[in-house]
């Protein structure tokens, strides 16, 4: 069977077939994620949802079904993480049944290294027939600050250790030396065999699912359902193309810094949309800067892709709905990072601001599509302490914020960041678990831009530390440029990070939303304020009923409503 | 005589059993949406029962589910600590699905309704700021004034410190606040987790004056008709409750009518012998499934009632899916066959209703295959006959023509679609728990569910197929079924040594006490009291907790330490010794056990088989004996192809399946070795 077999019977794919395969396709992905989300031991994959389970094509890498409950911004990510492994094992080896490779290689197939991937050959009746690919946040991988989040590294060496794709099983066979030389280079390694373990069973049950699948239908059938599922996936985004008028659509916005270097890195768009296709222009953004804002390619691509398909929910994840977008991110782009450039704020914050960008440039061709500027930036808050009772911690505080108004109604108020399905920890336990005091947690007023629907609310909240001593580290953004109105709606409201120190001294970071190490004392105070969404209309259109229960609710205190 | 009496969106289900004969009477009339004490009241009568001869009454309603989702609760509001008021309407950083921004959110409480008093309790309890009376005054005031009809107290932290809570209740009592219109979290639930527990404590609040007025008005109502018993309510965790404590706690009844149906199913497979099953209730719009391992339903510790309002009780694990008889096939926007979430619902209805349904649906394509019959009825209180007609255009247009297939294969692909729906839930639910599908028998029931039996058996692999005698009112069957439950879940977060061992024994009394309490005094016979005690524990540092079973709560810290490693390396092949275990929670259930009831089958009617049908699977046409339900003798064995008919279901015995009848009534599909 070939490629060009398999688009020939495409078309003759009875519409049974498609139905069911597509959607057991999903639905073994969808266990796949469930299984690994079960057993892993980082909290950050076991409550945060920071993960994803694919299945991809076992010639050109193209991802053929990814789980629902997988972090969306691995939708295009993983393919390319395939496409690596497919392109390292080449002219080198043969895959084997049994074989896991690892890899968090960040420029090709990545995103920051502590999303950590295992890929597995998939062999139906001793053919190569796909790729099950898996992908979760390890709470470390070593480099200089716990936690992976070095806002001020001007190297990858720094963010921790890089793994190109190598073999971790063989024939089912766990690598011992493999498995010690990662152990050995990272804090806390001993859950980690545990959330190996966790990948591993997971795609062990993806395997099992699809062979249950090949039984029913045969390879042939099946290999043609999959590519009339990605013939058909194309045909729904171009219909979504049709549906916005022709022409050139420029948008810009800028990030705060890169953390090393003062000046605003900016992300420039020009989105042309003809006919059915559309094209993604990146060339005019910032060149690769010295800090930690590097965006690897596949990233890079993977948000534009996340930002489509929240616009256009019901496209199906599969390779085909991505053709008919081309994507154009020049080499030297920061968007483009190439080694040894730092990227931890790549997948956090850099893939949420081109989203919003992309928004942005899709708000003139059809503004009640799209939703004003969001907050996009997940502000990662790192806390290194010492403590008499706990010994050595690592406390991650991460934010959601205001979503911008749209054409249906107002914001939500502390959204998930727009790449992320991942939760944030409840107060209580971080209390719990930590030597803090959380003084508040509440809506972040006046921060919703006004408008006919306003944008959603940031968060505001103080931690206080109740002992011993801490550094504190901060990667963010939206600190000097807030997320913007649109027609003719408010923007919201900017990031604000704040030390107050027990003495009365406030301390604002330089760089305003980058800071590392910065020292604590107990009773010091961290203070966040998270963006709020920008407003939907103009203030002036906003409804009485809603001005009065804005008022009523206290939400824009010292405003006339 | 006892009833158990169920409410649904439709009908109002009663199922009425003599316990000395085990004799079963039904009755299903509409459901009196503005009031549903008319349709309980009038099911009495249709069954002609004599309320003042009933010995017990279990009453699953939807009072409480129905005013939240249809935003009609009460106007309440929160008291909460300083700088903790808006945590509802914050949520944990979310939206409500992974793509599409377009989001919108309201929260039960608003803002205007949400006061702050400087009460701050730390993460260990211990109280570091008070509220004064001035404070509290004030806050009563500002909540008067601005119309509040029923307030929750809901602190930061508060799971560690109930009696805080307890207290700036009494103290709002003594200025003059109704008792019954106050809801203490800490007394809903006593979790870590601000936003889940304060969401829990406000459901509470926002239904419980509608709940309250409305078991009160049935109690009286039925009091005044002669009933001298008391009202039992069943409960989202498969167990009932005086009527007095739901109104108080109305949370604890918001999910309870899946549950119900899951508490007969367990019963009707034990009866049967088999104590693994999976059951599932496929209605017009949904499907619920849930897990029976040990003849218990599986329990889960919370659920999503709609995006933000989470609940955090411990319930019945029924996951449910829109895959229902109404369910409607579409065709996408890349031309790929889809069934629901959308469904018809009871009105329109499914088009081969005749009520203007232009859709076609999952009835339709039963129809158009001839697994349904043209001109039958759905239930005894619908009356209305399907027009085989008007599915065959509804399949023809919406499936058939756009796909350029038959008639007879987009009814099929309609089918074997929500079909897959389904399987896949049920595939789920038991690889989440580490089980085999193949071990388990499946108990299939509601108006839609028994014509995909076998496809169900084959799918999934599964032993056999049960479907109950009235697979159309297993929920009042649940209800009538119950027993009393009472769950506790009490966060404490402790090292696991001596010293947590005499506080977990500490909480387990507490936790027991009351329990008897509530269950030896809500009025019902019981043959004997269970008490299961647990704890929750995890390596520190873990987010996820085991639950370790304690027989005995005298049991030392040696014993429960090497309890949790043995089930943990059962779960993970692994151990962390090095990590000290942390006890995360400490759980009680107390059932009080009814007498066990026995169950007649329905009477038996010898009848032969009244004529045949052509049934469509798979592509060819079979001819299938058509019989009624009543006429299958205990111990018949009748192969496909066969079509079993009873009044409120059509069961659809597939070529290559067998279906035999047990002693006890229920029907069991088997694939033909």
């Amino acid at each position: 069977m070939t490629l060009a077999e398999d688009r020939t019977r495409a078309g003759a794919v009875d519409p049974l077939t498609l139905a069911v395969v597509q959607g057991a396709l999903q639905e073994i992905t969808n266990e796949m994620d469930a299984a690994f989300k079960h057993t892993a031991f980082s909290p950050i994959i076991a409550e945060g949802n920071d993960l994803a389970s694919g299945i991809y094509h076992a010639e050109t890498g193209e991802v053929i079904s990814q789980g629902e409950d997988s972090l969306p911004l691995f939708v295009a990510v993983m393919q390319d993480t395939a496409k690596h492994v497919l392109r390292s094992v080449a002219g080198r080896r043969n895959f084997e049944p049994g074989d896991v490779y690892i890899v968090n290689y960040p420029y090709f197939g990545g995103t920051h290294l502590m999303d950590v991937k295992m890929v597995m050959p998939y062999f139906a009746e001793g053919d190569l027939f796909a790729l099950l690919a898996n992908t979760g946040h390890w709470p470390d991988i070593g480099g200089a600050v716990p936690g992976g989040f070095a806002g001020h590294a001007t190297e990858v060496y720094q963010e921790g250790l890089v793994l190109p794709p190598i073999r971790l099983y063989r024939a089912g066979q766990l690598d011992e030396e493999t498995l010690q030389l990662i152990l050995a280079n990272i804090r806390v390694p001993r859950p980690r065999i545990g959330d190996m373990h966790a990948q591993y069973t997971s795609l062990r049950l993806g395997a099992d699912r699809l062979d249950g699948l090949v039984r029913r239908f045969g390879k042939p059938a099946l290999r043609a359902a999959i590519a009339e599922m990605f013939n058909r996936a194309e045909a729904v985004m171009r219909s979504h193309i049709r549906d916005f008028p022709d022409g050139v659509y420029h948008y810009r916005d800028h990030m705060d810094s890169d953390g090393v270097d003062p000046d605003p890195l900016n992300i420039d768009l020009t989105l042309t949309v003809s006919g059915s296709d559309m094209t993604m222009d990146f060339s005019r953004s910032s060149p690769a800067c010295k800090g930690p804002f590097n965006s690897g390619l596949s990233s890079t691509v993977s948000a534009c892709h996340v930002a489509l398909k929240h616009v256009f929910p019901d496209v199906p994840i599969n390779a085909g709905s991505f053709k008919p977008v081309r994507i154009v991110v020049p080499d030297g782009s920061f968007l483009n990072a190439k080694p040894p450039r730092p990227v931890s704020g790549a997948t956090a914050e850099v893939s949420q601001r081109i989203i919003d960008v992309t928004f942005g440039a899709l708000a003139q061709a059809a503004p009640e599509k799209i939703t004003a500027g969001c907050f996009s930036s997940t502000i990662n808050v790192t806390v290194g302490g010492d403590d008499e009772q706990l010994g050595e911690y690592v406390l991650y505080l991460y934010f959601g914020g205001g979503y911008g108004g749209h054409s249906g109604s107002d914001g939500i108020s502390n959204g998930c960041s727009l790449q992320s399905t991942a939760r944030m920890t409840p107060m209580e336990i971080y209390e719990q678990r930590y030597p803090y005091r959380v003084r508040h947690f509440r809506i972040r007023e006046n921060s919703g831009g006004y408008g006919r629907h306003r944008g959603g609310y940031g968060v505001d909240m103080a931690i206080e530390l109740l002992r011993g001593t801490a550094v504190v580290s901060l990667l963010g953004d939206r600190g000097k440029f807030p997320p913007r109105g649109l027609l003719g709606g408010e923007d919201g409201a900017c990031t604000r990070f704040q030390v107050l120190h027990k003495n009365g001294q406030v301390y604002t970071p330089p760089f305003v939303t980058k800071d590392e190490r910065y020292p604590l004392q107990a009773g010091d105070i961290i203070h966040i304020c998270s963006a709020g969404g920008a407003g939907y209309g103009p203030a002036s259109e906003r409804a009485l009923e809603d001005r009065l229960a804005d008022r009523l609710a206290g939400y824009y205190p010292g405003r006339e409503l | 005589m006892e009833i158990g009496v169920d409410i649904g969106g439709t009908f109002t289900d009663l199922v009425a059993l003599e316990p000395l004969s085990g004799a079963i009477t039904m009755a299903k009339v509409p459901t009196t949406v503005e009031d549903q004490s008319g349709g309980f009241i009038a099911a009495v009568g249709d069954a002609k029962i004599a309320l003042s001869e009933l010995a017990a009454a279990v009453h699953g309603t939807t009072v409480a589910v129905n005013a939240l989702i249809e935003r009609k609760g009460c106007a309440a509001g929160l008291i909460t600590s300083q700088g903790f008021r808006d945590v509802l309407e914050l949520r944990r950083r979310d939206r409500p699905s992974a793509y599409g921004l377009k989001a919108t959110f309201t929260p039960l409480i608003p803002r205007h309704r949400r006061v702050e008093v400087p009460v701050c309790v730390d993460a260990t309890g211990r109280v570091l700021a008070e509220a004064s009376q001035d404070d509290l005054a004030k806050a009563l005031a500002e909540l008067r004034q601005a119309g509040t009809e029923a307030i929750v107290i809901s602190l930061f932290n508060g799971y560690q410190n109930a009696a805080k809570e307890q207290e700036l209740a009494e103290r709002l009592v003594a200025l003059g606040w109704p008792a019954d219109r106050l809801t203490v979290a800490t007394a809903v639930s006593q979790e870590a987790r601000e936003f889940e527990r304060s969401s829990t404590a406000a459901i509470n609040t926002y239904v419980q004056p509608v709940m309250a007025k409305y078991l009160t008005h049935l109690a009286d109502g039925l009091a005044a008709k002669g009933f001298a018993r008391d009202l039992l309510v069943a409960q989202s965790n498969g167990g009932a409750v005086h009527w007095s404590e739901s109104a108080r706690l109305p949370v604890n009844s918001v999910l309870s009518g899946p549950a119900a149906g899951v508490i007969a199913a367990a019963r009707i497979a034990s009866e049967a012998g088999f104590t693994k099953a999976l059951s599932c209730d496929i209605g017009g719009t949904s499907c619920d499934v849930s897990l029976i391992d040990g003849s218990m339903p599986s329990m889960r510790a919370q659920s999503e009632l709609e995006f933000g309002l989470p609940i955090w009780r411990p319930m019945v694990d029924v996951r449910s899916i829109g895959a229902g008889g109404g369910s409607i096939a579409w065709i996408d926007r890349g031309g790929i066959l889809r069934v629901g979430p959308r469904s018809a619902g009871a009105t329109p209805g499914p088009a081969c209703y005749g009520k203007g349904g232009e859709d076609a649906t999952v009835t339709d394509a039963h129809l158009v295959l001839g697994r349904f019959a043209e001109g039958m009825t759905l239930g005894t209180g619908g009356g209305l006959g399907l027009d085989r007609a008007k599915a065959a255009a509804a399949v023809e247009r919406r499936v058939a023509t756009p796909l350029g297939l038959s008639r007879e294969a987009a009814a099929e692909a309609i089918i074997s679609v929500a079909e897959q729906h389904v399987a896949s839930a049920m595939r789920r639910i038991s690889t989440e728990r580490g089980h085999d599908p193949r071990d388990f028998i499946l108990v299939l029931f509601g108006g839609a569910g028994a014509a995909h039996a076998c496809s169900l058996i084959r799918e999934l692999s599964l032993a056999a197929c049960l479907i109950p005698p009235y697979p159309g009112a297993t929920s009042a069957l649940g209800c009538l079924l119950c027993d009393l439950r009472q769950d506790f879940v009490q966060t404490v977060n402790l090292r696991l040594d001596e010293r947590s061992m005499i506080a977990a024994r500490e909480v387990w009394q507490r936790q027991r006490a009351e329990g008897h309490r509530r269950v030896t005094t809500a009025g019902a016979e019981l043959d004997r009291l269970e008490e299961q005690f647990s704890l929750s524990c995890c390596y520190q540092g873990q987010a996820h907790s085991i639950e370790v079973p304690v027989g005995d709560f005298s049991l030392g810290q040696a014993a429960l330490e090497s309890e949790f490693t043995r089930q943990y390396r059962r779960r993970y092949s692994t151990t962390l010794s090095e990590y000290p275990i942390i006890v995360t929670a400490v759980r009680t259930t107390v059932r009080g056990v009814r007498p066990t009831r026995r169950l007649a089958r329905p009477a038996h009617v010898a009848a032969p088989p009244h004529g045949k049908r052509a049934v469509l699977q798979a592509g060819t046409w079979h001819q299938a004996a058509v019989t009624r339900r009543q006429a299958l003798a205990p111990g018949v064995v009748l192969s496909g192809p066969l079509i079993v008919e009873q009044p409120d279901t059509t069961i659809w015995v597939e070529p290559g399946f067998a279906a035999r009848m047990l002693e006890n009534g229920a029907l069991l599909i088997e694939a033909l070795r």
